[in-house]
């Protein structure tokens, strides 16, 4: 009986069992559910679901519009996952690369998040340089920046490195369509994004309206110019500069001559610098300075450099600079200032083509950085700010800098065709920075990019040295980057053994030969 | 007694906890990273990969070069200032000069600047053809221009040039308080000998001299071959890498280029090098003899 008892106790024990298991299941299938709802609900509840499905219903689209208002404090802060601000304030560290004028635009962004976020305080480092090395230095301390300003084609290592966040992973993706295509682009590497644009910016033909009332739209014509000037005015027709950025400033002119930095192959990308276009491209510029007579090896570049001192003084009609010295060159030469399209290189019919870059700011790993989670939301949160339409636009009206926010960039165009920056004048020099962008091709973010900046130099200036020719500059430049790339494991490398095998078989077939009198000889 | 040895001890520990911190361990923890693959792609997690670095150094790093460069700038610029603070150090030493004090502290100048100051001023003055040296200074003394950024024998002209500008008050202080030290009796007994300027510099100065000198040329030696700057902000090691030395290839590669672990190599071997010449030329100077 008691036997019968335990048996049907047993029996229902079981039973409770099974239907607490099956309990245990369903709460947890319920939290796991709500902890998924709670980071992508749906439609209705208007959060991030609503910005990825924009197309969907008229309703949809409001609300995505009031979320992804990146100047709005509550829509940033339940992008993160935030809904309300926490109880403790959070520090952010932050590395601001911008310039002076751009500065000034920056800190008036800054006053402005701090009264929205009175919670984030960040903690600024004026002057940072774009790069990877004094990043790398501090990630390797463990105390790199929270947030960095950096450049495209720099940062891309930095995030192969592993030291960035993958923006991806944090933000949906509708978020980056905020974004110029062209700059957001700039800022991806295997379809992830890593940091987001500020402004988009290149190189641009800038002249001395005084001594050239027309630009050239073609090389033949900047010769026919230069030398003009040269003789009218005793000045330099073109300064063209030669100093850190020589590699960067020089791919414009590979491209017009019909060339790329870079080649797939096997679905692979590889160095494609030794070409004909390259060794045409280093060619003309060799026949420019030392065969007429019209170009003047600037041995450093910008406003701050020989190059833009020449220009500023009156030495030199004609320049090839970035977008970001603009305001320097307007404060010097006023309405005298214009600015162009690169030429189209007569030899090829093809336009030098700029490389199209945007700066942007990124994030960088909690390894790296000792970030907590809410640090790294107070993060997002800063640079999708910072990147706002309000905050790229204050950029450009300041500091001229072109947005890279897509409502940025589309509100600075209507202030250009309503001619409201002033001074007047203005206004036609930045529709035509812009104008010319069509003309870009896209900067490499490729993460090895900063190799080239190195090794373009070093063969270049042996060419314009006279050491070495065209074809062996550009014949070594390939060799070295390709060397560099296995030196850095990007490449597999093809050592050689020590002893060449062909020595070692040699030796070993005269071994018998050599060896029987040499032991004689010792004998004696 | 035994104690007593015991106990002197302590007074070297302060510094050789110092050399220990500063030094040795900084240098073995060089020389490991150089048997690894540190670098941007392998800044937390590297593998050790024997001598692949020391390999890829000889197989492709421009080797002869850069040993060539170095020694250039090495030796030309021990050549040049140390002459040229010894001649001004005999001048200040000479007993009846006047305004001996304004002339030591205007010499002294260039010293006293800060010297990243005064090259990138330097940077400035010889910018071709617009520079103060070629406009006004070397047509002066009808001395060719120097453009540096075409020409390697001009590159290493401006390098050399500045380095001594930078460098020649150290050696004339040194040497003019040297040259104090020499007795004045033995000039004055050798003028009753009716010896002349020549006669007396080569048989009491210069002898005098001779440990100083010694100690002045190792240790400058040493200095000058990681000298840095002036190469780096100058002529950036160009063109090309004609004035590439092992100290401002090795910053490329750790720097520019990422790669920690083959600069680091790099740095191996030239302080190997330093070292090992250092060691002959204290062996035949002796001019460690007198401290110990």
């Amino acid at each position: 009986m008691f036997l019968g008892k335990n048996r049907k106790l047993k029996g229902v024990s079981g039973t409770i069992i099974a239907v607490i298991v099956v309990i245990i299941i369903i709460i947890a299938a319920v939290g796991v559910y709500v902890v998924m709802t709670s980071h992508h609900p749906t439609p209705t509840v208007s959060t991030t679901s609503s910005i990825i499905s924009t197309t969907s219903s008229t309703s949809t689209t409001t609300t995505t519009t009031s979320l992804l208002n990146t100047s709005n404090p509550q829509s940033l802060m339940q992008l993160v996952g935030l809904t309300s601000a926490p109880s403790t304030p959070v520090t952010i560290t932050v590395w601001d690369s911008y310039s002076t004028t751009e500065d000034q635009a920056f800190n008036i962004t800054l006053t402005q998040f701090e009264q929205e976020f009175p919670w984030i305080h960040v903690e600024v480092t004026h002057g940072a340089p774009v790069g990877v090395s004094q990043f790398e230095t501090a990630a390797k301390a463990g105390q790199a920046p929270i947030v960095y300003r950096d450049a495209d084609d720099w940062a891309g290592q930095l995030f192969a490195a592993g030291l960035l966040l993958n923006l991806s992973q944090y933000l949906p993706p509708s978020v980056f369509s905020l974004y110029v295509p062209l700059a957001i682009h700039e800022w991806e590497l295997n379809s992830t994004v890593y940091g987001l644009p500020d402004d988009v910016n290149y190189i641009a033909m800038l002249y001395n309206k005084h001594f050239v009332p027309y630009p050239p739209n073609t090389t033949n014509q900047l010769i026919q110019i230069a030398e003009q000037v040269n003789k009218t005015y005793h000045i330099w027709g073109i300064a063209y500069g030669v100093g850190h950025d020589f590699g960067y400033r020089f791919g414009d002119w590979v491209a017009g001559f019909g060339g790329h930095l870079y080649t797939t192959q096997n679905g692979q990308v590889i160095p494609d610098l030794n070409s004909t276009a390259m060794i045409n491209a280093l060619n003309f510029w060799y026949n420019l300075t030392y065969v007429y007579h019209v170009n003047y090896w600037a041995p450093s570049v910008g406003a701050g450099g020989v190059e833009g001192e020449l220009f500023m003084a009156n030495k030199t009609a004609i320049i090839f600079d970035g977008t970001w010295d603009l305001g320097v060159y307007l404060q010097a030469l006023g309405p005298n200032l214009g600015v162009a399209p690169l030429p189209v290189v007569s030899q090829t019919g093809l336009r030098a083509s700029q490389f199209v870059g945007a700066t942007g700011w990124v994030i960088a790993t909690p390894q790296v950085s000792g970030a907590s989670p809410m640090q790294i939301k107070a993060a997002l949160i800063f640079i999708l700010y910072i990147t706002n339409a309000e905050a790229t636009l204050r950029l450009g009206d300041i500091a001229h800098d072109i947005p890279a926010n897509m409502q940025g960039y589309e509100e600075f165009l209507t202030q250009l065709k309503e001619d409201q920056l002033q001074p007047a004048y203005m206004n036609q020099i930045m529709e035509e920075i812009v104008a010319e962008m069509q003309y870009g091709q896209m900067l490499p973010n490729y993460p090895a990019q900063p190799y080239y900046y190195t090794i373009f130099p070093q063969y270049a200036s042996e060419f314009f040295a006279g050491k070495i020719s065209a074809s062996q500059a550009a014949q070594e430049m390939e060799q070295t980057f390709i060397q560099t790339l296995e030196q850095n494991g990007l490449l597999s490398i093809m050592l050689p053994p020590p002893i060449p095998i062909y020595l070692i078989s040699y030796m070993l077939l005269l071994a018998p030969v050599l060896l029987p009198p040499l032991i004689k000889i010792r004998k004696r | 007694m035994k104690k007593d040895k015991v106990f002197n001890f302590f007074y070297f520990l302060p510094i050789v906890v110092i050399i220990i911190f500063v030094f040795v361990l900084p240098l073995i923890y060089d020389l490991y990273i150089s048997f690894t693959n540190f670098g941007s792609l392998h800044l937390f997690k590297y593998n050790y990969v024997g001598l692949l670095n020391y390999i890829i150094i000889f197989k492709y790093g421009y080797f002869l070069d850069l040993l060539k460069n170095t020694l250039i700038w090495t030796l030309g610029s021990l050549a040049t200032y140390m002459p040229l603070g010894f001649g001004l150090a005999l001048i200040l030493n000479q007993p009846d000069l006047k305004g001996k004090s304004i002339f030591y502290a205007i010499l002294i100048l260039p010293w006293a600047f800060p010297s990243f100051i005064s090259l990138l001023i330097w940077q400035g003055l010889w910018v071709y053809p617009y520079g103060i040296m070629n406009r006004l200074i070397l047509p002066m003394f009808h001395l060719p221009t120097v453009n540096s950024s075409t020409s390697t024998t001009d590159a290493w002209i401006e390098l050399i040039t500045v380095d001594d500008w930078l460098s020649f008050p150290y050696f004339m202080i040194v040497f003019y308080s040297a040259l104090q030290s020499i007795p004045r009796e033995l000039y004055d007994i050798a003028d009753l000998d009716g010896a002349n300027t020549f006669t007396k510099f080569f048989t009491i100065t210069l002898p005098s001299l001779k440990k100083t000198i010694a100690f002045v040329a190792v240790g400058t030696f040493v200095y000058t071959w990681n000298n840095f700057y002036p190469i780096y902000l100058l002529t950036d090691g160009g063109p090309g890498i004609s004035t590439e030395t092992f100290v401002t290839y090795s910053y490329q590669q750790a720097f520019s280029n990422s790669n920690f672990a083959l600069a680091a190599a790099w740095s191996i071997i030239s302080t190997l090098f330093v070292i090992i010449l250092s060691i002959i030329v204290i062996k035949y100077t002796h001019i460690l003899d007198s401290f110990t």
